[in-house]
């Protein structure tokens, strides 16, 4: 058991842990990770019902997003700050000053304590440094600090994103340009929680269309691999180095964490089992023998068309052993506000990925207890599943 | 008046923010990111990461009782 201060701390950490989870793309940050068990858990012990929370999660997710459009692209992450650590308390802090019912003063306030937490470096993530991990942590712990300090009286700066030391110029110093009226555009009518996008695979993200045509293949088309002579992918140019060269280690990968950065693996590995899990990033598909035979027969070439970097284009075509030639192709990458995922296919990587640590007997009241949250459900009766086995 | 910060105009955003007025499609579609980030979370509990960071926060909060200057203690 936790405090519930160090419960974020940890819960946030562990939704980031397998970079599994949500994105805003246009700013970068993992954004529900802190996010949820904030809510829920605050939620919870405030006693209020399943609405009041998905109220307070679309506020933090929609100032959490609406926070970094101020400033261009990855400008933030340039700098060597985690946009999840930095931007995501804002919207935290509002959204536990909602469950705490806090007036509009005591809101703004909160914003501007918030401020003072924010923190999160991008330092050590090629090393796979875990600090990573939990900058939504970070972000829900200022957040819900913020709050309460504001709930009880303690003053705060009144220009937090303003301010010569506010949250722009304090991340990409005094000369930073702000498109100040972005901030706000469209806040309240115009949702960009819309964007947010859920990731179907626990892969690169580069990878997915492409992914999800060969998972296609095998499903829609009834694929076996013998079924193929050849497969050739397409990749955007910038691509080729992070999926398809050198080729002696892309196309033999040394080791687990090295396959899912291997098109050659990824697509033989969507071919022959139908679909892309955790299960399908261990150390046992490297060593199947159908997919390491069918990997060899797997190539590349570069695709003109392809939307690269702002969506992640794709396809395949495959020869097939009887003389047919299947081709797939899609400019936008599942998941993305173009091909949002099914509500069947996020419950379907929620089982598996619940699978791996509860019973089925578990699994599906955990579903049932969050859908019911926009109904007659409560967070306690989520929280109360999600202890030990 | 002044032009209202924007500090106070998220605030307001938040204090109007009524359940019944969210479009219901974006209700489901955050009840499915719920329950992924949850799944996210799950999947990871039994990680080398999880035990460690487990270990260091409950011996934080192991032995409760610091001293708060000025203050009486909360069991007071």
């Amino acid at each position: 058991m936790l405090g519930l201060r160090d419960s974020l701390l940890f819960n946030g950490g562990l939704a980031n842990t397998l970079d599994y989870d949500d994105t805003y793309p246009p700013t970068l940050n993992h954004i529900s990770g802190g996010t949820v068990p904030l809510v829920l858990a605050l939620g919870a012990r405030e006693g209020v019902q399943g609405r009041d929370v998905l109220t307070a999660y679309l506020i933090a997710i929609e100032i959490g997003a609406h926070v970094g459009l101020g400033v261009t692209g990855n400008a933030i992450m340039r700098r060597g700050f985690s946009p999840t650590g930095t931007l995501n308390g804002f919207g935290n802090a509002l959204a536990a000053g909602k469950l705490l019912g806090l007036d509009r003063d005591a809101l703004a306030a909160a914003q501007g304590i918030a401020l003072t937490m924010m923190s999160g470096s991008m330092e050590g993530i090629k090393e796979g440094a875990w600090s990573k991990r939990f900058n939504s942590g970070l972000g829900a712990v200022a957040g819900l600090t913020a709050a309460m300090m504001a709930a009880e009286g303690v003053h705060a700066p009144s220009r937090p994103y303003e301010g010569d030391a506010g949250l722009y110029r304090l991340l990409l110093g005094p000369e930073a340009t702000v498109d100040w009226p972005a901030l706000t555009d469209g806040l309240g009518t115009r949702w960009a929680f819309e964007s947010v996008a859920i990731k179907p695979f626990p892969v690169v993200h580069h990878a997915h269309t492409i992914i999800d045509c060969a998972i296609r293949l095998n499903r829609e088309d009834g694929l076996a691999p013998d079924d193929i002579e050849e497969i050739t992918v397409r990749v955007n140019e910038r691509q080729i180095p992070l999926l398809c060269e050198p080729d002696a280690d892309r196309r033999h990968p040394p080791n687990a964490h090295a396959g899912i950065f291997s098109i050659y693996h990824l697509v033989a590995t969507a071919v022959v089992r139908g679909r892309m899990t955790l299960d399908e990033c261990e150390e046992e598909a490297l060593q199947d023998p159908s997919i390491r035979a069918l990997r060899d027969r797997i190539r590349y070439e570069i695709d003109p068309d392809s939307l690269f970097p702002r969506y992640f284009s794709g396809g395949l075509s495959a020869r097939l052993r009887d003389g047919r030639t299947i081709r797939r192709y899609d400019p936008h990458h599942l998941g993305s506000d173009k091909r949002p995922l099914a509500a069947d296919t996020v419950i379907e990587k929620f089982l598996r990925n619940a699978g791996r640590r509860y019973d089925e007997d578990r699994v599906g009241p955990i579903v049932e207890a969050v859908m019911a949250l926009s109904g007659d459900g409560a967070p306690d009766a989520v929280m109360a599943l999600l202890g030990a086995p | 008046m002044a032009e209202p910060t924007i500090a106070q105009q998220y605030a307001a955003f938040a204090d109007d923010l009524r359940f019944e007025t969210i479009p219901v499609f974006l209700i489901e579609k955050a009840s499915l990111h719920i329950l992924d980030t949850i799944g996210c979370a799950i999947a990871a509990s039994r990680t080398d990461y999880a035990s460690s960071m487990l270990a260091a926060l409950t011996r934080l909060e192991g032995g409760s009782g610091a001293t708060a200057i000025g203050q009486r203690k909360c069991s007071d």
